[in-house]
């Protein structure tokens, strides 16, 4: 059985504007900017707190939206060894809605475009507000060495993919041009 | 269709030059801003960028998983959270910490819990601004309200 009170639900209240508005969704219900706030914080706590090797994060100064990621290459893989930078812009109805998450540093990879976009489920239609921001820089850092060559952004990349040797050499080479 | 992206703006504006094209045999201004707006309203996913990809595939996709508020309200169970009462000579070591994934804040007493039918629980508020995203558990995907 279900209690009744429903928040957030009036959306008469918001300007009709929506077919010139910037956002192309109808007005999205309200989420409390002080949740979003804390919900950043804590993941920002228990990210410090993780350990984990190989994956850093750590928001902008002044802006606790707009946080800046690190991902090291995992062993055994062609990145081994080469670190890429990251943003992560919070929507202010995280995490009801994704990040936008994207490379800084250039990234030869098939599911990475030439401006650092990256193709991946969780990021959009698989998000669930239960993923936070350990989970996305680990599943971005696995995508590394487990691309999906069947439907890539950078399609010269998925054809080299095969040959792991050439590969690594090109990522060696265009990391060098770009630190 | 009237409220896509403005961002297609771009893709309409690299489409000109054979929109001059096709229109070349109509001087009439009018018939020209119509087709200007006809592909404008078409959505030419061919030239969209992945950007402009990504936001249409969400807008879909956001019209096609969300519950309406009546069938979240009347499928999902709901208790409220009642912190234990023996608190007094227990350390903090020993109380089982109770969090809710969506906003990962601890349950507070006398908080409203929301019970999917999973079995997975959350604040009953941050579960049900979840299922207007999407009709899937955040923790286990399945699908947690029948619609209708």
């Amino acid at each position: 059985m279900a209690t009744n009170t429903i928040h957030g639900n009036n959306e008469s209240a918001q300007p009709n504007n929506i077919a010139s508005s910037k956002q192309p969704l109808p007005p999205a219900k309200t989420v409390d900017s002080q949740s979003v706030l804390r919900r950043l914080q804590s993941e920002l706590m228990a990210l410090m707190m993780s350990g984990d090797s190989g994956i850093s994060a750590f928001p902008e100064e002044d802006n606790i939206f707009f946080w800046k990621g690190t991902i090291t290459g995992s062993k055994d893989t062609v990145f081994e060894g080469t670190e890429y930078k990251l943003s992560l812009s919070f929507p202010n109805d995280y995490p009801f809605k994704p990040p936008k998450v994207k490379f800084e540093t250039t990234c030869f990879h098939p599911n990475v475009d030439v401006h650092g976009n990256i193709c991946l489920d969780i990021l959009q239609d698989k998000w669930s507000s239960a993923y936070d921001v350990r989970t996305i820089l680990i599943s971005i850092q696995s995508l590394l060495g487990e691309p999906n060559i069947s439907s890539p952004l950078n399609p010269q990349a998925a054809q080299l993919w095969s040959n792991q040797e050439e590969y690594r050499k090109m990522v060696e080479k265009l990391y060098k041009s770009a630190n | 269709m009237h409220n896509h992206p403005p961002r297609v703006h771009s893709n309409f504006h690299a489409r000109r030059d054979n929109i001059h094209d096709l229109s070349s045999m109509a001087f009439l201004p009018e018939v020209v801003s119509f087709r200007y707006h006809h592909i404008h309203m078409q959505l030419d996913i061919n030239n969209m960028s992945h950007e402009d990809l990504l936001t249409l595939g969400q807008r879909i996709d956001n019209v096609k998983r969300g519950s309406s508020e009546e069938i979240i309200a009347r499928q999902m169970r709901t208790k409220t959270y009642l912190l234990p009462n023996n608190l007094e000579g227990s350390t903090s070591e020993e109380q089982e910490i109770n969090l809710c994934i969506i906003c990962q804040d601890e349950y507070k007493n006398k908080e409203e819990i929301g019970i999917l039918q999973c079995g997975h629980e959350y604040h009953a508020d941050c579960i049900r601004r979840w299922l207007q995203e999407k009709n899937v558990c955040p923790l286990c995907k399945s699908k947690v309200l029948v619609i209708g």
